[in-house]
């Protein structure tokens, strides 16, 4: 029972994140078009369902303060408020403390309770005065104070007015545990009313289901409450209705005895759905010939199909399935392979259509936890705004390739390193207004997220245009932290990607914002964790832009199948130039130099037998798989090239963490493990070890 | 109360001593596979092995130890499966025995905290006590601490 409640509650808080998120992105829009009212609109029903939920799975703290912040946007909504900037501010903090509320549950603690009283107070600052607004967070009772404001701003406008409201049940209606007659006498209670029940839709009784409506009403309704009160009503049951509502004309409608009982009788015997044109009779004194009747029956809505185009899975589902089909895929494999061994045609023929069905099987399930890369962006927003805020500085965040799709994985991955790259873009890299307008820049400065893809990864770039980093302050911070020989020459790339060693950024000029101890080097690690690459290029007083490069996703790749010394490793297919054999290579008859010249290029050879194992082979049979490192071309030596396969790859967990140029491992048809290279990574390592050993 | 104090131990033989893994932290005894050989590890890393889809890779004990004189390979030799939590669930990672031997119950309170026999200085803490069942000395190690040698 108990469960079943805590389950609700937290279904309850993982929708209002989604809301306060959903609140949050309108506001940074409603921040550009302060005189949006559909966003404006959209604000205050989140908030309402907030407060709404909140009340009724037990946060009353929540739903108390959630009232006073919605009455704020109650009164924009009805212009009695302008939105500026001190709103809004305040309503990002609101959000903030909504989040902080819906961990808290009650607030029970003291400090807590007068934090909220606080907050409420500040809130109420923007109430307008005599009007008393102030919810009592001991009392309950908060709904007639929200029709308060809006009753007295329609009041201005004098008398009633006549609507027409459809209201269509769906049948998730029901299921939802909605009734239907609550909602009508929430209606009927705002003024002087007329329903008109169409009840052509009930099916005959052995059809009947109890979960199913099937009844449409009218309701012709004079009040003097205006429409947003009447859209409130069904605030709750939005997504299981349709609703529509129509201004009639003014005068008196609902209390006519003459024609509106003839238009309401022949509406229902013929099941044609009152339309607002047949109210025009009522506009003028003189009532007009009605229209010639038209063919409109056909066009009246029948009850729509509700299609649910999207829905929440939990990730962990979604984990299962892409591990399930990772299985599937290595079966599939050892599947073909005894199937090419028995070699009988009907067998084979079956292998083959499994093969197919796999196939789509798992692009389907990889595409699964694939998600927009726009989520995220909202806390970037935040995050640069909170930073103009506290630096005194101004700063535009723009965003291109949003929609641009990663696995999930590699998103959960990637949020904190881009944090803290636009934190250090915005607080060492973007100048104070003054400084840059003495710069001859604008004084507002642009840090921009940009993604895109690019063969099988996806780029993501932030660029700032700041001051740049000035390759020769690093060089010396490098010299003196030990980092480099002061001798070696460097070139400019090389000395600016030196901040992301280990030990570069240490916490010199601690500030509030960025230099919380972790520097460049976590952000690497971090990205190298999801096989990424980080790179930088800065160009003093222009800017500096950061590139990501990612994989699309983490789990399957095309792969060049080698074997080293009798052990298998796979070589992705994305980074391989060229295959080409040992024996064709001219290594200026020094058998010993592990440089040759390719096109006109010197490549460097990495022997992986004697690399990984100190063995030498036969190099006679051995292949050089040419593969891309930054610019250059390197070759790796193997021993031979079994051929090209699609393969799953498996981390090898965290305690072969520190083996990098390892990816992962992958389970070939025959049951056998193959490890995958991260070629970038073991040029890396094998040119430092090179380094250590020469000096 | 009593029952909290009786923990299960399992205990295998590695170079000829006895150690003893908390039951509860094992996942899977498997027979003595020849694991696959990660190349630049540390040489006590024999390789990993696919349990279930799973890298895991195989630790072989006696070399992390610092056992000298023990036999590669017996009929007896397994693979004992243990789990390791962190921060992003549970972590497997395996160690090669020279055999399995017992499982047993046992309270906390028959557990010595002194643990005479030396190993390896950097394992020397993964043994967490000692605990004599008629004239064996069974050390008992903290699969954690272990864990944390093997991550270096």
């Amino acid at each position: 029972m108990d469960d079943a409640i805590d389950k609700f509650k937290e279904k309850f808080k993982e929708e209002a994140l989604d809301n306060v998120a959903n609140i949050e992105e309108s506001l940074f829009q409603l921040e550009n078009e302060p005189d949006n009212k559909e966003l404006i609109e959209k604000l205050f029903r989140s908030m309402h369902t907030i407060k709404g939920g909140g009340a009724m799975f037990g946060f009353n703290d929540l739903s108390t303060f959630t009232h006073n912040l919605e009455t704020i946007y109650d009164l924009i909504r009805n212009d009695k408020l302008a939105v500026t900037k001190d709103v809004i501010s305040l309503t990002f903090e609101s959000l903030d403390y909504i989040r902080q509320l819906l961990d808290l549950g009650v607030l029970t603690d003291p400090d807590d309770i007068a934090r909220q009283k606080d907050y409420i107070d500040r809130i109420q600052k923007y109430f307008p005065e005599g009007e008393g607004l102030y919810v009592n967070p001991n009392k309950k009772a908060a709904t007639p104070q929200v029709a308060a404001p809006t009753q007295a701003a329609a009041a201005p406008q004098g008398g009633k007015k006549n609507y027409l409201v459809n209201f269509f049940p769906l049948d998730t209606l029901l299921n939802n545990g909605s009734n239907p007659f609550f909602i009508i006498d929430d209606l009927t209670a705002m003024g002087d009313y007329k329903t008109v029940a169409f009840i052509n839709d009930i099916k005959p009784f052995k059809d009947l289901s109890p979960l199913s409506l099937g009844i449409k009403w009218q309701i012709i309704l004079s009040t003097d409450q205006d429409v947003n009160d009447i859209k409130d009503v069904f605030i709750f049951v939005e997504d299981e209705c349709k609703v529509d509502i129509k201004e009639l004309p003014d005068g008196k409608i609902v209390e006519d005895t003459e024609n509106l009982p003839k238009i309401i009788d022949e509406a229902i015997s013929q099941g044609k759905l009152l339309e607002a044109s047949q109210f025009e009779i009522f506009k003028t004194v003189k009532p007009e010939v009605k229209e010639p009747k038209v063919e409109v029956a056909k066009k009246a809505p029948t009850a729509q199909e509700t299609k649910i185009s999207s829905m929440r899975v939990s990730s962990i589902k979604i984990d299962e399935l892409v591990d399930a089909v990772s299985e599937l895929v290595t079966m599939q494999a050892q599947l073909n392979l005894v199937a090419s061994k028995i070699d009988n045609q009907s067998l084979l023929a079956i292998t083959e259509q499994m093969e197919k069905l796999t196939r789509q099987l798992r692009e389907n399930s990889f595409e699964l936890s694939l998600i927009p890369l726009q989520g995220e962006l909202v806390r970037f927003q935040r995050l640069v705004r909170d930073l103009c805020n506290k630096l005194g500085k101004q700063i535009k965040f723009e965003v291109e390739g949003g929609e641009i799709e990663l696995d999930k994985n590699i998103i959960e991955h990637l949020t904190d390193p881009l944090l803290h790259i636009i934190r250090n873009s915005g607080d060492h890299g973007i100048e104070l207004p003054e400084e840059r307008i003495a710069k001859g820049k604008n004084p507002e400065g642009i840090i921009k997220l940009k993604a895109f893809y690019s063969g099988s990864s996806v780029v993501i770039k932030i660029m700032d245009d700041g001051k740049g980093m000035d390759p020769s302050k690093i060089l010396n911070k490098a010299i003196e932290k030990g980092l480099v020989d002061p001798n070696t020459k460097l070139s400019k790339k090389e000395i600016l990607n030196l901040v992301f060693a280990s030990g570069f950024s240490t916490a010199e000029k601690v500030s509030d914002v960025s230099g919380r101890g972790v520097g460049m080097d976590v952000v690497k690690s971090k990205i190298a964790e999801i096989r990424g690459e980080v790179s930088i290029d800065s160009e003093i007083d222009q800017g500096t832009t950061i590139t990501l490069d990612l994989p699309l996703t983490l789990s399957i790749i095309d792969g060049l199948l080698t074997k080293v010394n009798n052990e298998q490793f796979i070589i992705p297919l994305s980074n391989i130039e060229r295959i080409i054999s040992f024996s064709d290579v001219d290594f200026n008859n020094n058998s010993q130099s592990s440089m040759f010249v390719y096109n006109n290029e010197q490549v460097v050879c990495i022997k992986l037998d004697e690399f990984f194992y100190k063995k030498e082979e036969e190099l006679d049979k051995a292949k050089i798989v040419l593969v891309r490192w930054s610019d250059k071309l390197v070759g790796l030596v193997v021993d031979q090239v079994l051929g090209e396969f699609q393969i799953v790859v498996k981390p090898l967990g965290r305690f072969l963490r520190k083996i990098d140029m390892i990816s992962g491992a992958s389970v070939m048809g025959d049951g056998s493990l193959s490890l995958v290279i991260d070629t970038t990574r073991l040029i890396n390592f094998y040119n430092q070890r090179k380094y250590k050993v020469n000096h | 109360m009593e029952e909290e104090k009786i923990i299960s131990l399992t205990t295998f033989r590695s170079a000829g001593e006895y150690f003893a893994f908390e039951t509860i932290r094992i996942r899977h005894i498997l027979e003595n596979v020849t694991p696959t050989q990660v190349p630049l590890t540390k040489d006590y890393v024999l390789g990993i092995i696919n349990n279930h889809g799973n890298m895991i890779p195989v630790v072989d004990f006696r070399k992390i130890t610092g056992a000298k004189d023990y036999e590669e390979n017996t009929e007896e030799s397994s693979i004992i499966v243990v789990a390791c939590e962190d921060n992003s669930g549970e972590q497997l990672v395996s160690f090669k025995v020279d055999e399995v031997d017992d499982v047993l119950n046992c309270n906390i309170d028959d557990i010595s905290k002194e643990v005479v026999y030396e190993v390896e200085p950097s394992v020397q803490k993964s043994l967490t006590g000692t605990i004599k069942i008629g004239d064996k000395f069974i050390y008992t190690v903290d699969i954690d601490t272990i864990a944390k040698v093997i991550e270096q």
